[in-house]
């Protein structure tokens, strides 16, 4: 498993130092270098402006006070992150924040982004991570709520018996022996989708053989709807992660089926790895 | 004094059948009844073309067919030395004839063979087993095949989890004891009565609240109706003895919606045994 760059967004809220104590317990493993950056939101600046009415510094200036200020913080943030030589890159910057983090992460060639979820898009809108997952090719693992990283020995995968994702399979499996953890491959059967039991064993054993997976075990859970079952089971075995395969889709195609990975990611306690279907290409040795 | 009463016609699974009640007389130290019933023969009469038979010439066959059936059932208890064996003759139904000896003896399980039944046959007459299964007021255990009860290792209760069959399950873990088998909860989920694991777990939860288990495990299947859910999982998991309640619906009713334990019994290559609601212990 080649994770060589783990990128960490940070907005200095406590669900970002989670995922910052996160990334850093695996670039610890890994030997990778963390890239913490903070995107400083133009739009925010010209709010925060608005509330100083009396200040007489221009909006240059006081963007570049605001600057300064934030650097000081993040230092002080990644300071404690610095110890047991683990690289540390920062940067701040200012500009449209998807697009920004973007950028960044094509350019510093990073392999894995570490993200907090803050849950508060409300109906129409997506949070940022819903935003970053739609664009990437590269894994993403989503912190919805502080987590005490530990050593990962059983990994929950949700799977759709459908389409069948076989260069995917080599990431994940890179992930499980990276860990020696247990796998457990999960379908949910809701009402709408009613499977007998054994049609989901032959397809998952189907599965099973395509994607060469070992140390797996095959489960069935039944639910309202695919999100419920699958943290239900991962909160009752007490996985240590949730791998999803999310298939990106955006514009009207999302809005009117949603995203199960994203609607996970906005309500469980474990961390979730999404892996997009157009991860495809490159990492997959 | 425990008593079992096996029911017979002589075919090979009936024999099979005392067979095994012998086994569990000497587990539970009780006795067997062995019954065969002759049933009269005007009701065969008057389903063809309505010939008169002369009262005496049905005498004498009824005299035949009895001497026949003692005959065969001395040379059975031949095989059990040292058995407390009762033989009985009855002419009548096979449930007037059953019932009165449930009745009369204090029967507490019957042990009876089955070929099994299907097609139209299933649906308008059902087999004989079937109809005792219905109606009879004590547990039923049915079997095909010869069974060594030592060899016995998973039992399978397939159950709702309605309170109603809590002393079923009470019934099901004295056997579970008596012949050591680890015991299979069976929660079987259709499409038509959708329940999510959270609910079928909870359900289970409450219904096994006040009752001792041991050496058990609890499952949830998937299937499109409970009775081809139990068969698959019992192929599945390797079960070797079926515990199923049956609602012994009569009648019209019965004809409508069936009921799971009955398909069951024609249906199962192995032993099950049902419990009646009008079953009370």
């Amino acid at each position: 498993m080649k994770i060589k760059k783990i990128f960490v967004p940070f907005d200095f809220s406590d669900l970002a130092e989670s995922a910052l104590k996160y990334a850093h317990w695996l670039a610890k493993q890994t030997n990778a270098t963390l890239c913490i950056s903070h995107v400083l939101d133009k739009e925010k600046v010209k709010a925060l402006q608005q509330l100083a009415i009396n200040n007489p510094v221009s909006a240059k200036e006081y963007e570049e006070q605001f600057s300064e200020t934030l650097k000081i913080h993040l230092d002080k943030a990644a300071e404690s992150y610095a110890v047991e030589n683990i690289r540390i890159l920062k940067s701040i910057e200012s500009g449209d924040l998807i697009e920004t983090l973007l950028h960044q992460i094509t350019e510093q060639n990073i392999d894995l982004i570490i993200m907090a979820t803050h849950g508060n898009a409300g109906m129409f809108g997506a949070t940022h991570t819903e935003q970053l997952l739609r664009q990437i090719s590269i894994p993403l693992i989503s912190i919805f709520q502080p987590y005490e990283p530990k050593a990962i020995k059983k990994i929950v995968l949700a799977v759709d018996i459908n389409p069948t994702y076989t260069e995917v399979y080599a990431q994940i499996k890179a992930f499980q022996n990276f860990w020696s953890a247990k796998l457990c491959i999960l379908h949910v059967v809701t009402p709408n989708h009613f499977m007998s039991s054994k049609e989901v064993s032959k397809k998952l054993e189907r599965l099973v053989v395509d994607s060469k997976f070992e140390n797996y075990s095959i489960e069935t859970v039944n639910a309202y709807n695919e999100e419920e079952g699958i943290m239900f089971f991962a909160q009752k075995e007490e996985a240590e992660l949730i791998i999803m395969i999310t298939h990106q889709r955006s514009g009207l195609a999302h809005f009117m089926t949603g995203s199960i990975t994203e609607e996970v990611m906005k309500q469980t306690s474990i961390p979730v790895l999404a892996l997009g279907t157009k991860n495809i290409s490159e990492t997959s040795s | 004094m425990k008593t079992i009463l096996v029911p017979t016609d002589f075919s090979e699974p009936a024999n099979n059948a005392l067979d095994v009640a012998v086994q569990l007389s000497k587990l539970l130290e009780g006795r067997v009844i062995l019954l065969n019933i002759i049933e009269p023969i005007k009701s065969y009469v008057a389903a063809t073309d309505g010939m008169y038979i002369d009262a005496s010439v049905e005498q004498k066959y009824i005299e035949y067919l009895k001497e026949n059936a003692h005959e065969q059932m001395k040379a059975l208890l031949s095989e059990y030395k040292g058995v407390d064996i009762q033989t009985h003759v009855s002419l009548g139904t096979i449930f007037s004839a059953i019932e009165e000896q449930v009745a009369s003896n204090n029967v507490e399980l019957i042990v009876m063979g089955t070929m099994g039944v299907s097609g139209l046959d299933e649906v308008l007459i059902g087999s004989n087993t079937e109809k005792v299964v219905r109606t009879a007021r004590c547990p039923v255990l049915t079997l095909r095949e010869k069974t060594n009860l030592e060899g016995l290792q998973n039992l399978l209760f397939a159950t709702s989890f309605e309170k109603s069959q809590k002393p079923i399950l009470e019934e099901v873990i004295k056997l579970q004891k008596l012949l050591k088998m680890h015991l299979y909860l069976l929660y079987v989920n259709v499409p038509n009565n959708f329940s999510t694991q959270h609910e079928a777990t909870r359900k289970k939860d409450e219904f096994i609240k006040d009752i001792v288990l041991e050496n058990y495990s609890f499952h949830i299947y998937n299937e499109l109706n409970e009775e081809n859910g139990i068969i698959y999982f019992s192929e599945d998991m390797k079960i070797d003895l079926i515990a199923v309640a049956t609602h012994q619906r009569t009648g019209l009713a019965h004809l409508i919606s069936g009921s799971i334990a009955e398909d069951i019994v024609n249906h199962s290559k192995r032993p099950v045994l049902t419990f009646g609601m009008k079953y009370k212990k």
